[in-house]
């Protein structure tokens, strides 16, 4: 079972992601801030990360720094109500860039499914 | 009035001229008092009188003049002025003055028009404006004047030119004769212009100081009304960015939760579906992702969203695009009573921005909702042509009037009691702008709209990022 991270501040849309990409067949491990999510990406085999940009403590971008400093080909989705980053040379970095809204997350499982597969 | 006392009208008239001058800076009522003096005792002295300025170009024009123009009109006015009881001090004040004096002198005075640099070397008048000298011609020696000046001159047998300086420079000339009286003009009668003149040049001086101060200040007056302005509209640009700054921050605030609400909302109908429970409870569900949809529109529409980013083309399959959508609006399509037909061929592809598609077909579908009644029907059609995929949403509404469908598109234009009205300037931007494509509508009242847009099928040998 492919294992997804998914590093979201906001417990509601944390719970609604998680239980979406489980319904559609993956294991997701979620943490609320950058600093949890890249201790469980230390100690945890994962295929994919969904990061937001907008977070407390460690920002998304500084966290996606991170991330590619420990796993340089994993693949990123970032995963944000705020279009304006996307302009930002660092979320170049992720592999694809998606905007919040409430059909927004289907967009994101088919790209999830896209990037790592069912 | 007898020759001994000639001497004491004339100092009198001095001191009147004089006190006249030192009360007031309005250049107009300054060669007012003047001709009005010189002329004033016009049987013992000066019967017209003529002022000229020489502006800064070197051409010596006509100001203003006073005295009869010809022999009916100086009895006339000599007849009135000896009847006349006003003093010269009332006289100066001027009102009554108009009705005695000739309207047709003054007039032809101003139209003279000289070109100084005209003027022949042994000209008289250049002592005048050269050498500050006042001189008097006699007889033919007035002829000497240039020719424009002789339609007056040849009325008088003596005539004294002199000039006036103010503020150090001569800046006009006066002509003085003895038209229809033809009296001699007496070396007392030059001393007494001389005199007057020299009063005249100062008062001139004072006034064209105080005029040009006056307009200085007036210039700083409305350069200061101009700042003032300025720092308004300032202002009011602040005041109108917070609000932005207030709205944007407002609108992303609330795109959060409804993403969420919205996202829940779908899970809801989808378990419903499966499991079968309550209808009622996919209804609901459908309801509330419905109205977080249209929300996130207005948002949306509002932050001018979707279309300050670059379009994310890619192969869009129509048929189940709209169906996929036509799931969300089905709801308020059969509550309002309308039949909805989609025509769309099974091959269809459009290559464009899903999310900016789908906004565009939203804000034109719920503004066919919003137009039609119960029992309208709604198609949505499409094909291809020319490199082009062509769609076409078309309702039996209200239809459109002319006058407010050629502002269909414009920013901030509205008929409806809600929304900002940027819906359909978006959509024309997403089409046009994003996607070189073309939008049109035709519109009759009462009978429907047809709105159509073009979008430019994908190019052969753009293979690569397909997405499809």
């Amino acid at each position: 079972m492919k294992k997804i991270l998914l590093i979201e501040d906001e417990t509601n849309q944390r719970i609604l992601c998680t239980e979406t990409l489980e319904k559609e067949g993956y294991q997701v491990i979620a943490a609320s801030n950058g600093e949890d999510g890249l201790n469980l990406l230390k100690n945890n085999d994962v295929n994919l990360v969904i990061v937001d940009i907008r977070m407390p403590k460690m920002s998304g971008l500084e966290t996606l720094a991170n991330i590619l400093g420990q796993r340089k080909n994993l693949p990123v989705i970032i995963y944000t109500s705020y279009p304006q980053y996307k302009t930002d040379f660092m979320s170049w970095a992720a592999d694809a860039y998606i905007i919040k809204s409430s059909t927004g997350l289907s967009e994101l499982v088919a790209k999830v499914k896209e990037l790592i597969g069912a | 009035m007898e020759p001994k006392d000639t001497l004491q009208y004339e100092i009198y008239l001095l001191d009147a001229i004089c006190r006249g001058l030192q009360a007031t800076l309005n250049v107009d009522k300054i060669i007012h008092i003047v001709l009005t003096g010189l002329t004033a005792g016009a049987s013992l002295g000066f019967s017209r009188a003529a002022i000229f300025f020489i502006n800064e170009s070197g051409i010596l024009h006509g100001g203003r003049g006073i005295g009869p123009y010809d022999q009916n009109e100086a009895e006339k006015i000599w007849a009135d002025l000896t009847s006349s009881e006003a003093t010269l001090e009332e006289m100066f004040e001027n009102s009554h003055r108009k009705t005695l004096e000739s309207q047709r002198f003054p007039v032809e005075i101003k139209s003279v028009r000289y070109e100084l640099a005209k003027l022949p070397v042994n000209s008289p008048l250049r002592k005048v404006i050269y050498d500050n000298e006042i001189i008097l011609l006699k007889g033919d020696e007035r002829f000497l004047v240039p020719e424009e000046f002789h339609w007056f001159v040849r009325h008088a047998t003596q005539v004294v030119v002199a000039p006036i300086t103010i503020s150090g420079k001569i800046s006009a000339v006066v002509f003085a004769d003895n038209a229809f009286h033809y009296k001699d003009i007496t070396p007392g009668m030059i001393s007494f212009l001389s005199i007057v003149l020299n009063h005249t040049g100062l008062a001139l001086s004072n006034a064209f100081a105080y005029e040009s101060t006056r307009h200085n200040l007036e210039q700083v007056q409305q350069l200061n009304e101009k700042l003032r302005q300025v720092q308004e509209e300032l202002l009011a640009c602040e005041r109108f960015a917070a609000a932005g700054r207030i709205s944007t921050y407002l609108a992303h605030e609330i795109r959060n939760p409804l993403a969420t609400i919205g996202g829940f909302a779908r899970q809801i109908l989808e378990i419903a579906r499966e499991k079968h429970t309550d209808p009622r409870i996919a209804r609901n569900a459908k309801i509330v992702v419905n109205e977080v949809r249209r929300l996130e529109l207005v948002l949306n529409n509002l932050l001018r969203f979707s279309f300050k980013q670059p379009a994310k083309k890619q192969n869009i399959h129509l048929l189940s695009f709209l169906n996929e959508l036509m799931e969300v609006l089905s709801i308020s399509i059969e509550d309002n009573g309308i039949h909805l037909n989609l025509d769309i061929p099974q091959h269809i592809h459009i290559y464009a921005d899903s999310v900016q598609l789908s906004e565009v077909f939203y804000n034109l579908i719920h503004n066919a909702i919003e137009s039609m009644k119960h029992g309208d029907y709604l198609t949505i059609s499409a094909g291809e042509e020319n490199g082009y995929v062509w769609v076409e949403i078309a309702d039996t509404g209200y239809g459109i009037p002319p006058d407010v469908l050629e502002q269909l598109f414009k920013p901030f234009f509205t008929t409806k009691s809600h929304g900002i009205g940027l819906g359909l300037h978006l959509v024309k931007t997403i089409i046009e702008e994003n996607h070189g494509g073309k939008i049109e509508v035709d519109s009759r009242v009462n009978r429907g709209t047809k709105i159509r847009f073009t979008i430019p099928k994908k190019e052969v040998g753009s293979e690569k990022n397909t997405a499809d």
